[in-house]
């Protein structure tokens, strides 16, 4: 079973693969190995260290794992292999649950520990690599993708309702909810121990994205602190064993990233994707960051994608998406082009907007529950607005507008009305009612946001500083890290993002909850070698022809606003293609 | 690119009820829900008369305020319609409600198509605006090729508009097994001889041939002194049967059982020594695959929509309803052999996936028409 579970997730791996199970036969772990570090035979996984008491499946890189190691070598560790999975062993073998405040980098992970016949696992802060496990009849699955763990665990593999009413309502399934009922994602910056024969106790937090913010006190940030943190965060990210490249687009994020690349490695490589559709106007990236190529010196690939090469690729696409999501495609595509000039590793500017404020929404945000703060006598009749207004079915009307006088009210709801694909009062024309009240009692959004904002709220942080918060644990985590995970591994790539570094949050955290947050124009200024166009140019965010795409296949000119109709296509995909019935066998393992 | 269609489905009865056609509409739903072709289904039930327990499909909305009462159900079809995303389909599931079937669908340019079950489409409807509009339907399902035949022929509707869709049955679910003591225990049927018949007794229809086999009892008791009938099945009809029966001394032979859950139906199946349903007018006769797929001999109708759930007689014992001598010696015949039994297997033809087949194959049809 377990062998099976990791062929389902050969993509990710495509170097090698490995299984590893205890004496007794009781605990199985398997592995797919996409060799990055230490690429010989000796850094494959499943890894045990010398003692033999440990093993580990990991997945994701230790950006520090050379300086841990040699703090490791002072304690008299004697490492076998240069892996940075053997340093993620040794520091937990050393220094227990304090270790995992010393890692930084990405990464899910599952540590067998034989002595005490104990389990171990842990998720990055961020959520950067997901983790998901599922348990039946007193057996523990996990995996890297929801979607085999499906297909093998011998788990409920129903729709669960929160996660179809979080899709519509978000255009991906929020955590801890998966599209199968029996399987949950594993919490970010938690760790859990699970004692053989026992009851896995909660998984337990170690470090929290929403906490960073108030490591000490706010303060601005200076021009060459920033610059020198965005190095140090940069100069992690590039250790690899393999030739690592850069996403490039026309926005500032990337282009400070390449530059930054830039200045440590003499041979930068970097890739665009471009759209036919697009061809000739604003919302073409690529002469603008072909410009950037060539000011950096780059090796520069710009990869133009037509409608006929996106529908060829569809079917592929879906295939891969581990999870019902609005996004991915263009992670997808241009992680595609990557693998096909021999990258491995590529840095993406992902997260620049979370730390620097890049989103409308920083704006968006106050100024609607400043506005809902004038408005607050009217505020009793928002739901009676909304219910006439979406009664009406005026079509000119935004289909959001509808709800913003009942979502002004506090910053989690206003939050939501920017962020959401479909408003919940929208739902029941989309989903069946029993799918609708039982999904969105059990997602308690409201309840969610406001837990992220907690820490926030009592200390009195910033309204900026809680946008990027909830950007941060939400948005991120949920939509960008997650299709960029899936997506890019599907061509065995990986995409790392130096903009999301807990290491680099706890330093600029504080000024992000400082008066002065640093800006979008604070980061253009950490670098000179970047287009003046870039740092100008207006945020046109990372788009895709799909819309018109659908639109036209749809025939249907008055298509559905945004992505909304791609939803109810992605929908109807993992209708067909992962049906709500129990696929796995029911199988006499023994816990 | 797959183009996808949005339906409408304008039903009497689905999720929440009971009976032959509002079984059919929830398989058919749960078919359109497998369905590449669509995109999402707005249901509007007239009807909802029990707890809905079933997982509504995932692609179909099942609009319950429709079914709060004819206001109501005109209310929710124009609040639909005015919202902005218009479907292109409509499916009108009862011959009765094809006037605010054809409005909806002439309202938002989307293709009509009709459902025939039985024997409310044999002949002109009670209600004339029925009539007028059946000429202007794209398409219609029948669920037998009798079905289909007696409404062309009054219809005029062109029979190439026409797919033969039988009903289906689960045939994991409905399997051979021994009798259940409890419903032994609950009906008196130890050591007995058991006849059964599963149908709706409806006053207005009468044509399931429920008379027929009680008045054959006293020639049958010759042959099978210790035989009981056993009628699942509910209905405005029952209280004359029963005086029927009373009035014949039957009264203990002749047990009805009523209204069952769905959760007790295999079992009521699993009881019987024969399956006995002599109809005139039935369309399709989802009971008889029911009963076939418990591997029960039966005995059923040669001249109506049986024929086709029973595979021309592949599957049962086809008579003719109106001749009793050919009934008894038919009855007499399956419950002569042992009790053990084994499914015939051709029942597999009316299996779930073969109909999610059919309706996949019909919708992308009805899909290229319809975005043509």
């Amino acid at each position: 079973m377990v062998g099976r579970l990791i062929e389902l997730q050969r993509r990710r791996g495509p170097d090698g693969d490995g299984l590893w199970s205890s004496d007794d036969g009781r605990v199985a772990f398997g592995h797919r190995r996409l060799a990055i570090i230490d690429t010989g035979a000796q850094g494959a996984q499943p890894m045990s260290e010398a003692s033999g008491r440990w093993t580990v499946t990991f997945n994701g890189e230790i950006y520090n794992y050379r300086a841990l190691r040699h703090e490791l070598e002072r304690l008299g560790c004697v490492f076998r292999t240069n892996s940075d999975t053997e340093v993620l062993i040794n520091v937990i073998a050393h220094w227990g649950e304090a270790g995992l405040r010393k890692l930084r980098g990405m990464y899910a992970f599952a540590l067998w520990d034989g002595r005490e016949r104990e389990l171990w696992l842990a998720r990055d802060p961020y959520g950067i690599k997901p983790l998901y496990i599922a348990h039946s009849d007193g057996v523990l699955w996990f995996a890297s993708q929801a979607r085999a763990l499906a297909q093998v665990a011998p788990i409920d593999s129903g729709r669960d309702a929160a996660a179809l009413a979080g899709f519509y309502l978000w255009g991906h399934v929020p955590e801890p909810f998966t599209w199968w009922s029996g399987i949950r994602a594993f919490p970010p910056g938690h760790l859990q121990r699970v004692r053989f024969g026992m009851t896995p106790g909660p998984a337990r937090p170690f470090a929290r994205v929403e906490e960073a913010y108030l490591e000490s006190a706010p303060r601005a940030v200076g021009g060459d602190e920033l610059r020198g943190l965005l190095q140090d965060s940069v100069r992690h990210h590039l250790v690899a064993d393999v030739p690592v490249g850069v996403f490039l687009s026309a926005g500032i994020d990337s282009n400070v990233v390449a530059s930054l690349v830039a200045e440590q490695n003499s041979r930068l490589r970097t890739v665009t994707l471009a759209f036919d559709e697009y061809a000739g106007t604003k919302m073409d990236e690529a002469p603008l960051a072909e410009e950037a190529a060539r000011i950096l010196g780059s090796e520069h690939t710009t990869i133009r994608i037509s409608r006929g090469e996106f529908e060829a690729l569809l079917d592929d696409f879906l295939a891969a998406m581990d999870q019902p999501s609005i996004d991915g495609l263009n992670t997808y595509l241009v992680s595609r082009a990557a693998a096909q000039l021999g990258l491995k590793v590529v840095l993406s500017g992902l997260g620049g907007d979370e730390l620097f404020g890049g989103y409308p929404s920083f704006h968006d945000v106050p100024e609607l529950v400043r506005w809902g703060r004038r408005l607050a006598i009217l505020r009793p009749l928002g739901d009676a607005v909304q219910r006439v207004l979406r009664a009406l079915a005026i079509r000119d009307i935004p289909p959001k507008a509808p709800g913003l006088l009942s979502h002004s009210s506090h910053l989690a709801k206003a939050y939501l009305l920017r962020r959401a694909l479909h408003l919940e009062d929208e739902l029941p024309s989309l989903l069946d009612e029993s799918w609708v009240v039982e999904g969105l009692e059990r997602l308690a959004t409201t309840s969610a946001l406001g837990a992220t904002l907690a820490p926030l709220h009592a200390a009195g942080a910033t309204q900026h500083a809680r946008i990027a918060a909830l950007e941060s644990c939400w948005y991120m985590r949920n939509q960008l890290l997650r299709d960029t995970d899936w997506s890019s591994m599907a061509h065995g790539v990986e995409v790392r993002v130096p903009f999301v570094d807990f290491s680099l949050l706890e330093r600029l955290g504080p000024a992000i909850a400082s008066l002065k947050p640093p800006t979008k124009g604070d980061l253009a200024a950490c670098c000179t070698a970047i287009p003046a166009l870039v740092g100008t140019r207006a945020k046109t965010g990372f788009t895709t022809p799909v819309r018109q795409w659908i639109s036209e296949a749809e025939g249907t000119p008055a298509v559905s606003r945004g992505l909304r109709g791609w939803a109810s296509w992605v929908h109807r995909e993992f209708r067909m293609n992962c049906p709500a019935v129990a696929v796995a066998q029911p199988i006499g393992l023994a816990a | 690119m797959r183009r996808s269609v949005r339906v409408q489905m304008l039903l009497t009865d689905a999720f929440g009820s009971f009976g032959g056609i509002s079984r059919f509409n929830r398989d058919f739903l749960a078919a359109l829900d497998a369905c590449s072709s669509v995109e999402r289904v707005h249901a509007l039930p007239r009807l909802i008369t029990e707890p809905i327990e079933e997982v509504i499909p995932e692609a179909v909305i099942f609009d319950r305020r429709a079914a709060r009462g004819r206001v109501a159900f005109a209310t929710q079809l124009l609040l639909y319609a005015l919202r902005a995303e218009r479907v292109d389909l409509v499916i009108c599931g009862h011959l009765h409600l094809l006037p605010l079937a054809w409005l909806a669908a002439r309202y938002q340019r989307a293709r009509l198509a009709l459902i025939i079950h039985g024997f409310e489409a044999f002949g002109p409807s009670r209600y004339p605006l029925s009539n007028l509009l059946v000429d202007r339907i794209d398409a219609f399902i029948a669920v037998s090729r009798y079905s289909a035949d007696r409404f062309v022929r009054w219809s005029h509707v062109a029979r190439e508009r026409g797919f033969v869709l039988p009903n289906c049955v689960d045939v994991n679910r409905f399997t051979p097994a021994e009798r259940d003591r409890r419903l032994v225990d609950r009906y008196g049927l130890h050591s007995s001889k058991v006849m059964l018949t599963v149908g709706r007794m409806a006053a207005g229809e009468r044509y399931k041939g429920f008379d027929e086999v009680i008045n054959l009892m006293p020639q049958l008791f010759q042959r099978f002194p210790d035989l009981k009938y056993l009628i699942v099945g509910d209905g405005s009809d029952r209280g004359r049967l029963e005086a029927t029966v009373k009035a014949l001394g039957l009264s203990k032979d002749v047990i009805f059982a009523g209204h069952i859950p769905e959760s007790e139906k295999v079992a009521h199946y699993n009881l019987a020594d024969v399956f006995v349903l002599p109809s005139y007018g039935e369309g399709f006769g989802i009971a008889l695959i029911e009963a076939a797929a418990c591997g029960i001999p039966i005995v059923g109708s040669a001249v109506d929509g049986s024929r086709d759930a029973l595979l021309d007689g592949r599957l049962g014992r086809l008579v003719d309803p109106k001749k009793p001598d050919e009934l008894v010696e038919a009855i007499s015949a399956a419950m002569s052999g042992t009790r053990r039994r084994a499914r015939n297997d051709l029942v597999e033809t009316f299996d779930v996936g073969g109909f999610r087949v059919r309706v996949s194959r019909w919708m992308s049809e009805q899909a290229a028409l319809a975005t043509a």
